[in-house]
């Protein structure tokens, strides 16, 4: 297939802070996604193709339209278990992470799934066509001004991403299957605004803003250029940072499983959600994951509290409630001296 | 599909909660259990977790893109193709059998989903005409649904269909809190391990649901206990006798769980919690609504001192009040009625414990956030373009506009006998008489423009400064409405739109920034304009609902054209009479000598009218509130 290569991930210049929230992502996929908030052309669709490029091809099982993970049995599809039930070998073959898109404008027959047409008409049978959901499993699903996508669509985007499962009850169709996605939404608040109960199944937020500096500017644009001009060339460039990068977050991910987080850590985080005044536990949890995840991506095993610190500037803004005539700006130092 | 799972007896906290789903899970007929409680707070994992103590194993989900087809059951489609066969494809009411059927956002269902569910449950079984078959199912399930009320609560009528009430909180204890995160952290790494370690006690509990099963058909209430439920009732205020009913089979479930086949005083007290908070209310609601309610109700210090007298009953006091007073004299007399009753039952703590249960309206803290009332209820309609969720599907209109394509094939099954045998070959024939359209629905907001004198005219400032603060405000709230808000300021020779109807907070807080007055005041020009973003908004969509306010003491004293401003002004207002918005003239005229020209201008607009002599946020905010619940 002649595919132009795509934008290498350490090619990006700037926004560390959405780097480091899409890299803590796929460190620990069950994270719960990245909200990122700016104005059009900062990068944003660029850095999230360009992060799914950057990992090596993953297992699963061949054929599987969910693509199950073969070694995790939590998280197979009816299919896959019933094939393992017979004690049939799951085949299984590899497949790179990919961006599934949902457009603003999608249905919600095409999100959860819905009868196959062409079975139905063709053959009067009563068949699931997997939608976008299905697709996403185990991918990242890339949700462009997420602030502008229908109300139902939302609820059952919300329904799906709470439990990490797709349950269809439509159209004479009746299935469940795996839905675990990375959800990585993008909005222009100027645009409207988002509701809270999709806000806090978001695990991270982050803004950017467009580079003031002319320096760098003019840096994005020599790299673009290059880039336009021949992109295998200026991929090349890239080919060993970008192994680097690969080498680093992998590690990440099997050290994941060894971090460490004290008792002392654990209450000062419940603490800081506390006196912030946040809704329920997402906030306590997602903290304490992003911190894991970084403190793997630092190459530690155990989380500090400068871990703690920079998982709250993620995990808590977009928790905070908004009142008239307040930013609901959060004093971080306060916060920092919670956190020792 | 196993994924999710968690084990009941490792859930920190949440004590209300498991006590509820247990009482509902040993005896079916508690009436449903409603959750209700912040975002993140357990409320689903707790329910999911049932699937591992209930003795049936398992739970079954309605979720939020269900198509009513698939709830009640319907033909079905494919042995209907095949052979002609009348075959019913049973729905999720009955393949959920004797299970919990879990309703997870029940405020963010399908309109009369809640409703149907929660009827058919009661009765035992549900009716069904449709695809050309009549039939009727038995169905055993129970009905248990969460809500984040921050998203909209649901109706008076929706929450009395529950039987059980409870609801979740944020837990202030860092110490608790802590406990969850490492209870977090052991499942998370290893979410098996986890099941082990607390199977035992999982299987504990299985064990005295079963056995508490059992127990409960001998338990039949004493006429004592019945006249006791009945006292509970009636000093709540309850009407009907549902709550009674609840009552009994709530308390019997405690005593089965507490291995007795009898009832005490005490399993009626205990019930009276579960099943009491949602529809005390309802006395309160009768009531004629009060706008200070709104605001004021939140303030927990002083929930009576300014109440009128009348309202003062018994029960009333006690449910809002706090800090519960003590019980009158009168209260303890009808307890009196049954000497044994008044050894055992404990009327008064039952109250005193229920004035703590938080309901919908009050579970918003507000201390720290503001949020109007949950009256505020959401708005879902029909739609009629190709917008909004899927429903169901109707005949109506032989055109496919939006086909619903397993409706039409089960309209064409059972004719393709026929069809087939005039020669075609066709695997299916689908003719114009089978179309079948979808119903969709969808929640649709309220557009709310705001045309404000910021004329030189005294305390435009202020005035400015209020409806900044009710737009905001507003527009906080506007995700559980889904309302948008704009504004037109006019002063000098001219209309300004600072704010084009919006649905961001963002926006408009950068927006209204500055808020330039001072000079005169082209009130003509200010309706000429909203005339204009009425009809642009109206291009757009047509469903939309929208609602003028006006904000002005009605001295016109400038027009562009130069003609005289009152004529003019008139001349706007009497096509304004034509457009389809709600209008509200809120008029800040004061002063010895008053024109009354807002006044006149309301009439000739057919608008609502509001004398205002000082125009605050909250007076605002009073008024739109009421103007939206009328529509």
């Amino acid at each position: 297939m002649d595919r132009k290569a795509l934008y290498p991930f350490t090619a990006i210049v700037g926004q560390e802070n959405m780097k480091l929230a899409l890299i803590l992502n796929i460190i620990n996929p069950s994270l719960g996604g990245v909200l990122i908030k700016g104005e059009k052309g900062t990068a944003k669709s660029t850095a999230v193709r360009a992060i799914a490029d950057l990992l090596p091809a993953i297992q699963v099982v061949d054929g599987c339209v969910f693509h199950c993970a073969p070694t995790d049995e939590m998280t197979l599809c009816d299919d896959c278990r019933e094939k393992i039930a017979l004690n049939t070998e799951l085949a299984t073959s590899e497949f790179k992470m990919r961006v599934v898109e949902l457009p603003v404008n999608a249905t919600e027959d095409r999100v959860v799934g819905t009868l196959d047409i062409e079975a139905a008409i063709n053959q009067g049978k009563r068949q699931f066509e997997p939608g976008i959901l299905a697709e996403a499993n185990r991918n990242i699903l890339y949700v462009d001004e997420i602030n502008l996508l229908d109300d139902h669509v939302v609820d059952v985007l919300l329904d799906a991403a709470a439990m990490g499962i797709n349950t269809v009850e439509r159209e004479g169709i009746s299935y469940s299957h795996p839905a675990r996605f990375v959800l990585v939404g993008t909005m222009n608040p100027e645009e409207g605004d988002i509701r809270p109960q999709l806000l806090d199944r978001f695990a991270l937020s982050i803004d950017v803003l467009g580079e003031k500096d002319p320096e760098q500017r003019a840096e994005v644009v020599r790299r673009r250029l290059a880039y336009e001009a021949d992109p295998e060339a200026f991929c090349a460039e890239y080919n060993d940072e970008q192994l680097a990068l690969q080498a680093r977050i992998l590690k990440a991910q099997s050290r994941l499983g060894e971090i460490r987080v004290s008792d002392a850590l654990l209450n000062q985080v419940a603490k800081v959600a506390i006196e912030v005044g946040v809704d329920g536990h997402r906030a306590d949890i997602v903290i304490i994951k992003t911190a894991m995840a970084h403190a793997a991506f630092a190459g530690r095993d155990e989380v500090n509290s400068e871990d703690i610190k920079i998982a709250a500037r993620l995990a808590l803004p977009h928790r905070m409630r908004r009142r008239p005539f307040e930013e609901g700006q959060i004093d971080w130092a306060a916060i920092d001296a919670m956190l020792g | 599909m196993r994924a999710g799972e968690f084990s009941f007896s490792a859930i920190v906290g949440m004590e209300r909660v498991k006590r509820a789903l247990l009482l509902q899970l040993v005896n079916p007929a508690c009436g449903g259990v409603l959750i209700s409680g912040p975002s993140g707070t357990g409320k689903s994992l707790v329910v999911n977790s049932v699937a591992g103590i209930a003795p049936e194993k398992n739970i079954f989900k309605l979720p939020l893109g269900a198509t009513e087809d698939m709830v009640f059951g319907s033909l079905d489609m494919e042995s209907a193709l095949a052979g002609g066969n009348k075959r019913v494809i049973p729905g999720l009411l009955h393949r959920a059998g004797r299970s919990i059927l879990f309703m997870d956002n029940v405020n963010l269902l399908a309109k009369d989903f809640v409703r149907a569910v929660c009827s058919s449950y009661r009765a035992g079984f549900f009716e069904l005409q449709r695809d050309g078959i009549a039939y009727r199912e038995n169905v055993e399930f129970s009905p248990v649904g969460a809500m984040s009320p921050e998203e909209g609560i649901l109706s008076p009528w929706e929450l009395d269909c529950f039987g059980i009430f409870v609801t979740t909180e944020n837990i202030l204890d860092a110490e608790r809190r802590a406990q969850i995160s490492r209870l977090w952290l052991e499942y998370a790494d290893n979410p098996d391990g986890l099941l082990v370690k607390y199977r035992s006690a999982d299987e504990k509990i299985t064990d005295n649901i079963i056995k508490a099963r059992a127990l409960l058909s001998e338990i039949v209430p004493a006429r004592a206990i019945c006249l006791y439920a009945a006292q509970v009732c009636a000093k709540a205020n309850l009407a009907g006798n549902i709550g009674e009913i609840y009552l009994l089979e709530v308390a019997k479930a405690i005593a089965a769980l507490a291995g007795r086949h009898w009832l005490m005083p005490q399993d009626i007290d205990e019930a009276a919690l579960y099943v009491l908070p949602h529809r005390m209310r309802k006395n309160a609601e009768n009531q004629p609504p009060n706008p200070e309610d709104d605001f004021e109700d939140k303030d927990r210090e002083h929930p009576t001192a300014d109440a009128p007298p009348e309202s003062k009953q018994e029960g009333d006091s006690q449910m809002n009040a706090e800090n519960s007073p003590m019980p009158s004299q009168g209260d303890r007399c009808e307890v009196a009625e049954d000497n044994s009753l008044k050894e055992n039952g404990n009327l008064d703590k039952v109250f005193s414990a229920l004035a703590n249960v938080a309901m919908p309206r009050l579970t918003i803290d507000t201390n720290k956030k503001l949020v109007i009332s949950g009256r505020g209820r959401r708005l879902k309609s029909l739609s009629k373009d190709k917008h909004g969720r899927y429903v169901g599907y109707t005949p109506k209109g032989n055109k496919p506009l939006d086909l619903a394509i397993d409706a039409t094939l089960k309209a064409a099954a059972p004719y393709q006998i026929f069809r087939k045998a005039q020669g075609s070959n066709q695997r299916v024939i689908i003719r114009p008489e089978d179309y079948q359209n979808k119903i969709r629905e969808k929640r649709s907001g309220i557009n709310l423009l705001f045309v404000v004198d910021a004329s030189g005219s005294m305390g435009a400032r202020q005035r400015m400064r209020m409806v900044k603060g009710a737009i905001l405000t507003l527009l906080m709230e506007a995700y559980q409405r889904r309302d948008s808000v704009g504004l037109i300021a006019f002063r000098r020779d001219r209309a300004e739109l600072l704010l084009p109807i919006t649905r961001s907070v963002e926006l408009a807080q950068k927006k209204l920034q500055e808020l330039p007055v001072g000079g005169r005041t082209p009130l003509a020009e200010g309706l000429e304009c909203a005339l204009t973003q009425l009809a642009g908004i109206t291009s757009r969509d047509k469903s939309q609902r929208n609602v003028l306010i006006i904000i002005t003491d009605g001295r016109v004293n400038s027009t562009y054209k130069g003609d005289d401003p009152i004529t003019r002004a008139v001349s706007t207002a009497k096509r304004l009479a034509f457009s389809q918005a709600d209008i509200v003239v809120i008029d800040s005229e004061s002063g010895f000598v008053r024109l009354g020209i807002a006044k006149m201008l309301a009439q000739e607009m057919g608008a609502s009218y509001y004398p205002l002599r000082e125009v605050t946020t909250q007076s605002v905010l009073r008024i739109v509130q009421g103007i939206k619940q009328g529509i």
